[in-house]
């Protein structure tokens, strides 16, 4: 097997909070990210999603302490030096990544100055090309506008080309489709997927839901309060979700067909400050038995690939 | 018998003025795609141009029924429901919210009449809500400002009733919101417009800014008010999924119109209008993959609204009569109000 192009080895992210106080919003997460494929993480908000991208990214507050490893391509990942180059992300809001006084053109001829030397007429020229590639109609015109002058699908568009002008290995994507129309979202997804498939780019997807990694990621990693908690081939764990939060998110997807309404999950997920007390999902969960509160659950393999850290669940199956 | 509705609106216009970019226009025309040239055919240079976000609507709700409105950002929903509350002003046409004419509403006694009877909830309770207050203050403040309730001690009682109502319980009451999520948020932005009793309550995508678990609750909750108090409601959004376990009508709107208005009941089945189709198919679903024709990836410009079916250029069914003649909301022989040449012609 060959090496995976991101390989995210017992990563703990602690950030000063307060006078005396830590924030540990990610703890111990391990996972990898095969060439070419889209892997997904997932969870609510507070999970640590956010921290691992800024992680990864080389973004994170000063004073924030990292710990556990992270290979990039077989060696040990220096953000500043791959950034914006091998790797690139996108962010939530397209408009927070561009700057309203530069037209867009400008902006993205500017990554191929910074990264490749491509200059003048060539840069336009491989510019107006990405964004073609991205489904901007009539890219040449759209060149010469600002950011302001476009809807969001659109601009969504530019930073998704900005992001792969320069052919990253790696496009690390952060609910790039949650302030968007449900009709520019699928539209965002299909050229990710596509993508993927024929140039070969990996991607990291970061929701905050699964029905919109579904169909999109082949791997689906479940985050909950600073741990993966379930992984597996995306299609098994939807279809045979064995951790009682995995199960709990799904049950909370609203669907249009079909009169079950969604189920919110009770309680809340715990702060990013608390400390280690058992599983963090016990609190919540109905399966929940003294002995979750001991330790803190290990994450066991139940099936080729599919990994749960739900004891319960697993005896059940077993 | 019927009773009376809580809302009326009837064909409600509701526009604006603006002022152009200044975009090469000429040059630009030569160039671009059929769609696109409607995007810029009016659009001249620093050029004031009047908008019509809300273009004769007209819908009505009934006293505990909740009605769905949903399209893409720039399908005016915003505005109509901007125009019930007064903050957008209505040019022609009729909005009455349980007999008050809204247009007519002047001066701050019949302000508060209007704001007793119609409450608004927004988007992001983290813009809505003022962080410095306590959970009291900021449920109790429209017993205050509309004059319902001036003495504390009862003041402070309805205030529990309410969150009781909401499901948040009465040790909130002199919190400040700075630590809670933004579900618990929305629900206290939710308790704050219930406050003054209002027959209608219009919610301005209350889901969207919350985690999946907080928008089941939500939903849930306004299920539950919907069914306790007899409840109208107004729920704007852009989620098919989520408002179809809230709602029991939904309407469609494109480009400042009503072009389908139909139960939500089976909505994936029902629903008509190629519009509402292509909805219903980009929205992200565990059991499929969304689809999406590349003709939805244009978005005309509400600045210079297409000819005939203002959803021509984006919809493959489009047929000459669509480019040339609008199409009206009406029955005909199918089972809901349809705005669509083919889908009529067809039954």
């Amino acid at each position: 097997m060959s090496v995976p192009l991101l390989d995210v080895r017992e990563l703990s992210i602690r950030i000063p909070r307060g006078a005396n106080g830590y924030a540990h919003p990610v703890r111990g997460l391990s996972f990898t990210v095969p060439r070419g494929e889209t892997v997904a993480l997932v969870g609510e908000s507070g999970a640590g999603k956010s921290s691992v991208c800024s992680a990864l990214m080389g973004l994170l507050p000063a004073g924030a302490k990292q710990g556990g490893s992270v290979l990039f391509d077989g060696k040990a990942l220096r953000p500043h030096e791959v950034r914006g180059d091998r790797l690139a992300m996108v962010f939530q809001d397209p408009l927070g990544s561009l700057n309203p006084y530069v037209k867009v053109g400008r902006q993205l001829s500017e990554v191929l100055e910074v990264h490749r030397g491509v200059t003048g007429r060539a840069a336009r020229r491989a510019a107006i090309e990405m964004l073609e590639r991205m489904g901007v109609a009539d890219a040449d015109q759209r060149f010469d506008h600002y950011p302001h002058q476009m809807s969001g699908g659109i601009r969504q568009r530019v930073v998704l080309a900005m992001a792969l002008l320069v052919e990253p290995e790696l496009l690390i994507a952060d609910e790039p489709t949650v302030s968007l129309d449900v009709t520019t979202e699928a539209q965002i997804l299909e050229l990710l997927r596509d993508l993927s498939h024929t140039r070969g780019t990996s991607i990291l997807y970061v929701a905050h839901e699964p029905a919109v990694i579904a169909h999109t990621a082949s791997f689906l990693h479940v985050m909950y309060a600073g741990r993966i908690i379930e992984s597996g081939p995306t299609e098994r764990v939807l279809a045979h979700a064995a951790h009682p939060y995995t199960r709990a998110l799904i049950a909370a997807v609203p669907h249009i067909d079909g009169d079950a309404p969604p189920v919110p999950i009770a309680g809340n997920p715990p702060e990013a400050t608390a400390p280690d007390a058992g599983c963090a999902f016990a609190p919540r969960c109905a399966l929940a038995r003294s002995a979750c509160l001991d330790r803190v659950p290990r994450l066991e393999e139940l099936a080729d690939q599919h990994r749960s850290r739900c004891p319960v669940v697993l005896e059940e199956m077993a | 018998m019927t009773a009376l509705p809580v809302l009326e609106v009837e064909r409600a216009h509701v526009r604006y003025d603006i002022v152009t970019d200044r975009v090469p226009f000429r040059k630009v025309n030569r160039t671009l795609s059929e769609p696109l040239r409607w995007l810029y055919r009016a659009v001249v240079p620093g050029q004031r141009i009047q908008v019509r976000a809300v273009d004769g609507v007209s819908l009505e709700i009934a006293e505990g029924e909740t009605l769905a409105l949903v399209g893409e950002s720039g399908s005016g929903k915003t505005t109509l429901g901007r125009a019930i509350m007064q903050l957008e002003r209505v040019v022609k046409g009729s909005i009455k919210v349980d007999g008050i004419n809204v247009r007519e509403v002047r001066g701050g006694r019949a302000r508060r009449r209007l704001y007793r009877t119609v409450q608004m909830v927004f988007q992001d309770p983290r813009e809505s809500i003022d962080p410095g207050l306590d959970v009291e203050s900021i449920v109790a403040e429209p017993l205050v400002g509309l004059g319902i309730e001036h003495r504390k001690k009862a003041r402070r009682a309805r205030t529990i009733e309410l969150l009781h109502q909401c499901g948040l319980p009465a040790s909130l009451l002199g919190e400040r919101p700075g630590r809670f999520s933004a579900g618990e948020l929305q629900r206290v932005a939710i308790c704050r417009a219930l406050a003054p009793a209002p027959k209608l309550l219009v919610l301005d995508e209350p889901l969207s800014a919350l985690d999946l678990s907080s928008q089941a609750q939500v939903a849930s909750l306004l299920r539950q008010l919907q069914a306790d108090l007899g409840l109208a409601m107004l729920l704007i959004s852009h989620d098919l999924a989520a408002t179809r376990h809230i709602a029991q009508r939904v309407a469609v709107m494109y480009f400042g119109q009503i072009v389908e208005v139909a139960p939500t009941t089976d909505l994936a089945a029902r629903l008509l209008h190629p519009y509402a189709r292509a909805l219903i198919s980009a929205v992200p679903q565990l059991s499929r993959l969304s689809q999406t024709d590349p003709r939805m990836a244009i978005q005309p410009s509400a600045l210079s609204p297409p000819p005939g079916c203002r959803f021509h250029p984006r919809c493959a069914e489009a047929t000459d009569r669509c480019r040339r003649e609008k199409p009206k909301l009406k029955q005909g022989q199918l089972p809901h109000p349809v705005a669509c040449h083919v889908v009529h012609d067809g039954a």
